[in-house]
């Protein structure tokens, strides 16, 4: 690699670190409760060693009546660590794993397609722009940790059976992380490393000790998750309740439309994934101008038919498979594994007509993607945060923020169900180990703090002193003195307040 | 198949207005009015709003709907083979005729549908005479 390459790819990992971090606590408005909920069980790991339910170390975070996995979690614990206790902490993670995701791809495309520095460039810097993998690297999700464990994994394959054999512990190592991350890559890593085996099948085979042993490894380190996830009635309650199985109709037919409509031109061109969390919605997760590129580097890839287009192929038709198996499709953050693979395919299409048709697809190229960039940019700082702040249950912290100023003025503070506990927990917050001493009670722990439905007026267990109703936007409460509300970032009412 | 071309000129027509409504507001009042200007206007979402129509009789999604998983496979694989074997003029054909349902012409369903699933149909149909002939092929003695 020469030195204008480096520069270039140096400028390119800038630009996808400053466009993952700008503004990123604040935009998405707030931390969604997933997030909140990694949030205090990193904190409650880094202040007891055990997540909110008192279980030490555990594989398995328990959250929401459904199972997560812990790495992300761990690598929050570590941020907090570091940065303290603070909505920064849970998304640096993720931002990290983005930016560092965008280098990743360059040195992938790199083995992929020996020689080809500029495809690998471009690729690099598609994905730094790509609507879809910023949207899921300023936010604290797992699916995109995983990612780049994934993208590892991938690249230290290809450099095994390329460079040095040996790099094949570190390729195991780095999926095995990557099990433990996020749910979906367990579909697509078995599918996507047949190919690759398949492809390299005469490389493995000579040196297949070294295999077997990397295999062994993997195997021994995966175990626990094994005995976690797919042994126990425990560990497939997510996926049984997302599982197509729940979708009325032909089981076969459901599948096979969730398969589709990861491909269909609506979802990648022209309105993304329809969950306001996983998308700015108004656009495609891909650019409209990389429609002619995505074509042309399919019929390429077909045409020549080489190693590296067919495991491109190979990865972004096994991604769309964890969400054809699942209720909701398409689904952005499922599919996440092949936004890698349609970006490199779409760099391969744009490489081909830019050589191809110099004059024309050069200034069009150009003003296309900075336009495209640039509307992507106000839709997401202007337009989302007010239209898409309710998806990221804002007003929360601020709700939070509000009663943590006032909560010795009263005597007993009611609150609306609409307000899910954990974020008084990770904003007040609970001291963690009071909290498992309690046996995870709420109730007990939350002390003047009480969560009802306002069904009836609750009864007060202080009646002699001054009591706060936070009742949903939509409920108003004609005989209390109501204060004023607290608003989202979009100035929305998220919750009324009440003082009687 | 259905018949079910709701994404069309009159539909185009409809919405717009209201996109460009729903995107300046969003700006709101205190927004540059340039930019405002710049982002959200007919020139740009019309030509979106076509092209997504004009895609969506193009798109896997609409493909199996009318001819299955196996009939979209062997279409994408149509599309290929056209291409590779330069048949521009069913190429160009099956490019046209998305138009069809989206500009309503001739203004009747059922010819529309007709006229894009046949042309659709027979690239699905190329598509497997390319697979036939090229296993045809390998029994062939070579000249």
């Amino acid at each position: 690699m020469n030195k204008t390459y480096g520069l270039l790819l140096g400028l390119t990992v800038l630009l996808a670190f400053i466009l993952r971090i700008y503004k990123f606590t604040v935009n998405p408005p707030s931390l969604y409760w997933d997030e909140a909920s990694i949030a205090y069980n990193a904190y409650s790991l880094l202040q007891t060693g055990k997540d909110e339910w008192g279980i030490a170390y555990p594989l398995t975070i328990k959250s929401f009546g459904d199972f997560k996995l812990p790495l992300y979690v761990y690598a929050v614990a570590v941020s907090e660590k570091v940065f303290g206790l603070k909505d920064f902490a849970v998304r640096f993670p993720s931002v990290l794993a983005g930016t560092a995701t965008v280098a990743l791809i360059f040195y992938l495309v790199r083995q992929l397609f020996p020689y080809r520095a500029k495809l690998a460039l471009l690729s690099a810097l598609f994905l730094a722009v790509s609507p879809w993998h910023i949207q899921f690297s300023r936010a604290g999700f797992e699916a995109n940790l995983a990612l780049f464990f994934l993208s590892m994994g991938i690249l230290f394959f290809l450099l095994a059976v390329r460079e040095n054999i040996n790099y094949l512990f570190a390729s195991a190592f780095s999926l095995v992380l990557c099990f433990y991350t996020y749910l979906s890559p367990a579909v697509t890593i078995p599918l996507v490393f047949l190919g690759l085996s398949m492809a390299y099948a005469r490389k493995l085979l000579a040196a297949w000790k070294t295999v077997l042993v990397a295999i062994l490894l993997a195997g021994i380190l995966l175990w626990p998750y094994l005995q976690t996830y797919v042994f126990s009635p425990e560990g497939g309650s997510r996926f049984r309740a997302e599982s197509v199985q729940q979708e009325p109709g032909d089981l076969l037919t459901n599948v096979v439309n969730n398969y589709v409509a990861n491909f269909s031109s609506d979802y990648l061109f022209f309105k993304g994934d329809q969950e306001g969390r996983h998308s700015v919605k108004k656009i495609g997760e891909l650019y409209i101008w990389q429609l002619p590129a995505v074509l042309a580097g399919a019929y390429l890839i077909f045409r020549r038919r080489g190693r590296g287009g067919l495991i491109l192929i190979l990865l972004i038709l096994s991604a769309a498979l964890p969400v054809a198996l699942t209720r909701v499709s398409p689904h952005a953050l499922r599919g996440l594994d092949s936004v890698i693979g349609w970006q490199i395919l779409s760099a391969i299409g744009m490489v081909f007509l830019l050589s191809k048709f110099p004059l024309v697809s050069r200034p069009v190229f150009m003003v296309l993607f900075v336009f495209a960039f640039l509307v992507y940019l106000h839709i997401y700082f202007i337009h989302y945060p007010k239209a898409y702040a309710p998806d990221w249950q804002d007003g929360s912290k601020q709700l939070v923020s509000y009663l943590k100023r006032v909560q010795g003025n009263y005597g007993q503070i009611f609150i609306t169900q609409d307000l899910n506990p954990v974020y008084l927990a990770l904003y007040l917050p609970y001291d963690p180990l009071a909290l498992q001493r309690s046996g995870h009670n709420l109730t007990r722990f939350l002390d003047k703090y009480y969560i009802v439905d306002f069904k009836t007026e609750p009864t007060r267990p202080r009646p002699l002193e001054k009591s706060l109703a936070i009742t949903p936007s939509w409920m108003g409460i004609a005989t209390k003195k109501e204060l004023a509300p607290i608003r989202m970032v979009n100035g929305d009412i998220a919750f009324r307040v009440y003082e009687y | 198949m259905s018949t079910d071309f709701t994404c069309n000129w009159e539909w185009i027509k409809l919405d717009v207005p209201h996109q460009i409504w729903e995107a300046q507001t969003a700006d709101g009042i205190r927004a540059h009015t340039f930019l405002t200007r710049l982002f959200h206007n007919k020139f740009l979402f019309y030509p979106d709003n076509i092209l997504r129509c004009y895609l969506s009789y193009l798109s896997p999604d609409f493909i199996t709907g009318a001819f299955s998983f196996i009939g979209m496979v062997f279409f994408l694989a149509g599309v290929f083979y056209l291409v590779f074997n330069r048949r521009w003029l069913l190429l160009a054909v099956l490019l046209i005729v998305p138009l069809l349902p989206l500009f309503k012409i001739p203004n009747n369903i059922s010819a529309e549908a007709v006229i894009l699933y046949v042309v659709e149909g027979l690239v699905i149909i190329y598509a497997v005479w390319q697979l036939v002939y090229g296993i045809f092929k390998i029994f062939l003695p070579r000249k």
